[in-house]
């Protein structure tokens, strides 16, 4: 279990988080969105004991980051982005430096390493150079590295970033596996349909203060209301003044359908259904349209930047 | 998460640095090129100038000095790629994520990189230099009186401990190596010249005053020591690297 409590962390008199909790329990994926420099990475190396909290409290696996962030750290697993692996190292050599400098004795950390380049699919590589590798190849060294000392929390910062589709889709594969190993894992990414496909929930945070959290399908209902198609036999803009007076945002005719959206659907939709056959439209359906979390998401900065 | 997972004692955690830190020294072509440079070509270059000057002690311990002293500037580059190289590269980043000390991370570093290797070419190139010279008319065991042979080989290694302190304390706010390695140059010459300077006046002069600038110096590595881990650590290395 990770759990922030009222972190707040301030470079010089800016606030670069503020005042910011959540939780991400066992075998559960919490997805730290944001735009750059919301506070992404300063909330991750807080929550990992890399850097000092100004003001709050933090636990890693029930260690308290700020009492003990060393014990904490032995607790983490951590990806940063790019792989920033030693390269002229070999992959045994690098995995057990890594085993040892988390208290592995010099023989335990070995086998570990044969064992960790296994699970990545890299054993036949063991005693070649990293500097031989490629981007995909390196990604899951620094996975394996993430790993090597086995970590109740893991902290993904941009996992697949650089990375080649049929890499990127290995690696989710291989970050589900991880909620079944009951880890907690934080995972911020730009890229929204990873947030949509793995977390069970989103944590939005805009200058350091969440301004959204849910889960996925939670945040994609919320924020500007639901968008809803109607379908007609004949969608001629002549209709428009069916919607006129009514609480909906955001009307567009396209081809064949009318869109909207609207936080009344319950009020609104009988009456836009009433006056269009009272208009004369041949009405065929009414169907919420399902909105991409990357939507939502930019709905939600967008309000957020509105609003601050 | 493995039971055999723990936070290592600072000495534990610099032994596994320092470890590393010399592997991948001895992997370094480059490196290992520059210690032979420092510790066999030069000195017998250099011991070859040297037999010509029978009868100058001040002299044959002049150059004595610069086969002690320059392996040092070698390793304070090797220092400066260890941390400002880390920490342009990112590769300090997984590091500083591990429950290893501040502590152990600069020490490791600083003897693994830096120190260490530069004692071994230092000494090899003393040796290189006395094997050469040994029974020839610059013979430093016959030419420069003993005490003061004994006061300077000190003198130089702990100044070039010195110059490597002083050089990463300078250096250590650089965001490139190659920054770094300009700003060092502020304490690299005066060092070497200092040493130089050092050897004309240790002849000539008592034990006491070799000692006191030896102590003098211990007081600054002391002191560079304290400044640069401060300057030095998680919080500084993350956050000044982005």
């Amino acid at each position: 279990m990770i759990k922030l409590e009222n972190l707040v962390r301030t470079f010089g008199s800016s606030h670069a988080v503020d005042d910011l909790s959540m939780q991400v329990p066992d075998g559960s994926i919490v997805a730290l969105l944001g735009p750059n420099g919301a506070g992404k990475t300063t909330t991750v190396r807080m929550a990992a004991g890399l850097i000092g909290i100004t003001q709050g409290r933090a636990w890693i696996d029930d260690v308290d980051v700020v009492r003990d962030p060393a014990r904490a750290r032995a607790r983490a697993g951590l990806l940063m982005g790019e792989a920033n692996l030693y390269d002229n190292m070999t992959l045994q050599g690098y995995l057990s430096f890594f085993g040892e400098a988390y208290g592995l004795a010099p023989a335990t950390a070995k086998r570990r390493a044969g064992a960790l380049a296994e699970e990545v699919g890299l054993s036949d590589r063991l005693t070649r150079k990293i500097d031989s590798f490629s981007k995909g190849m390196k990604q899951r060294v620094a996975l394996a590295r993430a790993l090597v000392n086995d970590p109740p929390a893991l902290f993904l910062d941009e996992p697949t970033s650089g990375l080649d589709v049929e890499a990127a889709i290995e690696f989710r594969e291989r970050i589900k596996e991880f909620r079944h190993e009951r880890r907690s894992i934080v995972l911020c990414t730009h890229v929204l349909a990873e947030a949509e496909e793995l977390a069970d929930d989103v944590v939005v945070i805009q200058r350091g203060k969440i301004v959204a959290h849910g889960t996925p399908t939670q945040l994609k209902r919320t924020s500007a209301g639901d968008r809803y198609k109607v379908r007609l036999v004949k969608p001629l803009k002549k209709f428009e003044a069916a919607f006129k007076g009514l609480p909906i945002e955001d009307l567009r005719f396209d081809n064949g359908t009318i869109e909207f959206r609207t936080k009344d659907a319950a009020g609104t939709n009988p009456e836009i259904v009433r006056r269009l056959v009272a208009a004369g439209a041949e009405v065929i359906s009414v169907d919420e349209v399902d909105r991409t979390l990357q939507e939502a998401y930019v709905d939600i900065v967008r309000s957020a930047r509105n609003d601050g | 998460m493995t039971d055999d997972v723990r936070a290592l004692s600072a000495l534990s955690g610099t032994w596994v640095v320092m470890r590393r830190e010399l592997r991948a020294l001895l992997q370094d072509r480059r490196s290992v090129t520059m210690m032979l440079i420092f510790g066999l070509l030069l000195p017998i270059v250099i011991a070859n100038s040297a037999g010509r000057a029978t009868g100058k002690p001040e002299v044959i311990l002049g150059i004595l000095t610069e086969v002690l002293v320059f392996p040092y500037i070698a390793g304070l580059q090797a220092a400066l790629t260890a941390f400002v190289g880390e920490r342009e590269h990112g590769t300090l980043g997984p590091l500083l994520a591990t429950p290893l000390s501040n502590t152990s991370i600069f020490a490791g570093k600083l003897l693994g990189a830096a120190y260490l290797p530069s004692l071994v070419t230092s000494a090899v190139g003393f040796v290189a230099f006395i094997g050469f010279l040994r029974g020839k008319p610059g013979d430093p065991f016959t030419v420069v009186p003993r005490g003061a042979l004994i006061e300077m080989v000190a003198l130089s290694l702990v100044a070039g401990f010195a110059m490597v302190v002083l050089g990463l304390l300078f250096g250590s706010k650089a965001k490139s190596v190659r920054g770094a390695q300009a700003i060092t140059a502020v304490v690299v010459f005066p060092v070497i010249f200092g040493v130089q300077l050092l050897a004309l006046i240790v002849v000539n002069h008592t034990a006491l005053f070799a000692w006191t600038v030896l102590a003098g110096l211990v007081v600054v590595i002391v002191a560079g020591l304290v400044f640069a881990a401060r300057l030095w650590n998680r919080e500084e290395a993350l956050v000044s690297a982005g």
